[in-house]
């Protein structure tokens, strides 16, 4: 399956938003992908792997303006949301992912391995941060972007998955396959009522 | 500590516009929802972008994340 090669395809959402399921659910999909799966191995914050280059250290190239973009054209990677903030110039798809803002803050916290004296504070900093990002790449004309609902994809995978597809634009997509990610077992974060 | 809270009223027919919405969300009470609005109306109110002392911050939580050097 091929993407178009002049494109930089991109899953992106806050950290913890869910960004390593849609790579494993666009990995599934038959969609080409770059991933450097040795830098960070799965572990028990992410049980089936970070989906990610360098270890998800790319923010670091990008502030530096040293990613080499045209390298992976044609592909997806994963750029967490505040990465997105110095994409330069180009042509770009962008997958963004959303969840429930208490799970990603205990999902951070549990990855961090702290407990968070100052949750408010850093719960207004990532909502400020995620409007911002989504401002951002809402407004870039060198951008088209897909909003998806990590929450709503396990809650209803086929009509929100679907979506996905829609997006990815080809019906070589294994649509099966991609619905087939889903694992609500690995929803450890959700909010507990 | 729990935050202190005051009490608001809203129209019964709003009321019920809001239960039919999260009926098959995973927000769980009328409450939950309209807090989440506020806040999200109220912190993209208060200016798109983030500050630098609020950069340097998200640049903390990211390093011990993991996310960046």
């Amino acid at each position: 399956m091929k993407l178009n090669s002049d494109v930089n395809y991109i899953v992106s959402g806050l950290e913890r938003s869910g960004t390593s399921m849609l790579m494993q659910i666009l990995e599934a999909s038959g969609t080409p992908m770059a991933i450097d799966k040795k830098s960070r191995p799965p572990d028990d914050n992410n049980p089936k792997g970070y989906f990610e280059l360098e270890g998800g250290k790319i923010i670091n190239k990008l502030m530096d303006e040293d990613f080499p973009f045209s390298d992976y054209r044609g592909k997806f990677i994963k750029i967490t949301a505040y990465g997105l903030k110095f994409l330069p110039t180009g042509k770009y798809r962008i997958i963004y992912s959303q969840r429930e803002i208490e799970e990603i803050l205990d999902s951070m916290e549990k990855m961090a391995k702290i407990t968070d004296e100052n949750r408010t504070e850093t719960k207004e900093l990532f909502i400020k941060l995620n409007n911002m990002i989504m401002d951002l790449i809402r407004n870039r004309d060198d951008v088209e972007v897909l909003f998806v609902d990590y929450n709503a994809i396990l809650s209803e995978p086929e009509p929100n998955i679907r979506k996905i597809y829609d997006f990815l634009g080809t019906e070589e997509a294994d649509l099966d396959a991609m619905l087939g990610c889903v694992d609500k077992r690995l929803y450890r974060n959700r909010i507990k009522r | 500590m729990a935050k202190s809270k005051k009490k608001v009223f809203i129209p019964t027919s709003l009321y019920e516009k809001v239960e039919e919405e999260i009926a098959s969300s995973e927000t769980k009470s009328v409450d939950e929802y309209m807090i989440k609005l506020l806040e999200e109306k109220f912190l993209k109110d208060s200016g798109g972008n983030l500050s630098n002392e609020d950069e340097d911050k998200v640049k903390e939580r990211l390093k011990a994340l993991g996310y960046m050097d």
